[in-house]
């Protein structure tokens, strides 16, 4: 049997927090750690029905199942993602997300998402995110 | 290492902003000669935050020199930023950096910076301390805004390292928390 891999959207992270399904051998859900934070962003400001002991909950069970896989941005990914490399010579600022046009939260997630050789993931994940962000975000940078 | 120096830590950790960050970063690639020189008052550099700089740089040399670093009663804490602040900077590379340091230098930071730095990644626990730090901010106008996330995650980062870490930012918003006035930088 085969585990197939699936971008989870800040709805489907939504819903898991509130109703944590129980993990399958079948699927294996990735969540940027990104739509975490504007989940959270989001509560503060009373826009999501979840309260914080719920997010807190939902969260906990998350990391314990096996079905969720959490995009930390830490220090490996970031020096993996935000750069261009021939071999290991670095060659620029990767322009996808060191770009002023895209907002910040789509900056981080396609850091997150950015396939390399270390990653496990492919690009389908981050062209997914893409189809479902991508203009979205770029039309409402506010800092630009 | 890190959770070594954490248990024997005494002093606060510093937290630097993005623009702090940036300008911390001009000077280690530049006057400061990455640590063999000392950091001084400088942009958003300010005289507390270059003297509490040269006194972990001096701490770490220190140790170094003697080959240990168990005297944990003097150790004085670390800099610290967040792996979100770096995105800040390249997505603002040619305002914020002013080709005082290259993206190679940059880069090489990252992947290896010195041992009185972290850099603190944005996962579940920075999530955790990100749901403390208050949504809304009195501004100097008596107008209540609201703090964005891209301000809100330095203060977060602050939050996580302890309740006496400090916070250098220039953020007018953040420096307006309430929480954190004992604690700026």
């Amino acid at each position: 049997m085969t585990t197939s891999i699936r971008l989870l959207t800040r709805r489907d992270v939504e819903q898991q927090l509130s109703r944590p399904r129980e993990s399958t051998d079948e699927e294996m859900g990735i969540c940027p750690i990104i739509e975490l934070v504007e989940l959270c962003e989001l509560l503060k400001k009373g826009k999501l029905k979840l309260d914080r002991d719920s997010l807190r909950l939902g969260m906990q069970v998350m990391q314990e199942e096996q079905a969720v896989f959490i995009v930390a941005l830490d220090q490996e990914r970031l020096a993996d993602a935000l750069f261009d490399r021939d071999e290991y010579i670095v060659t620029g600022l990767w322009s996808p997300a060191a770009n002023r046009t895209v907002s910040p939260t789509h900056s981080v997630r396609r850091l997150l998402l950015r396939p390399s050789n270390q990653t496990w993931w492919d690009g389908d994940i981050y062209a997914e995110a893409e189809a479902i962000y991508g203009i979205e975000e770029s039309e409402t940078v506010t800092d630009a | 290492m890190e959770l070594k120096n954490r248990r024997q830590s005494l002093m606060p950790d510093v937290v630097l902003d993005t623009n702090v960050l940036a300008d911390f970063l001009a000077q280690f690639f530049g006057s400061a000669q990455r640590g063999r020189a000392p950091f001084t008052k400088q942009d958003t550099v300010t005289r507390e935050l270059a003297r509490k700089v040269n006194q972990i740089v001096h701490w770490h040399d220190w140790n170094f020199e003697l080959g240990s670093e168990e005297d944990g009663a003097r150790h004085p804490g670390l800099i610290v930023a967040v792996t979100f602040a770096f995105v800040e900077i390249a997505r603002k590379w040619t305002d914020i950096v002013r080709e005082r340091f290259t993206v190679e230098q940059m880069a090489g930071f990252i992947e290896q910076p010195p041992e009185w730095f972290v850099i603190e990644p944005v996962d579940e626990n920075l999530v955790e301390a990100f749901c403390d730090v208050p949504t809304d901010i009195l501004t100097a106008r008596g107008e209540m805004r609201s703090l964005e996330w891209a301000d809100t995650i330095h203060v977060a980062v602050a939050f996580g390292r302890g309740d006496n870490c400090l916070l250098a930012a220039t953020d007018g918003e953040i420096r307006r928390i309430d929480v954190l006035q004992n604690r700026l930088l």
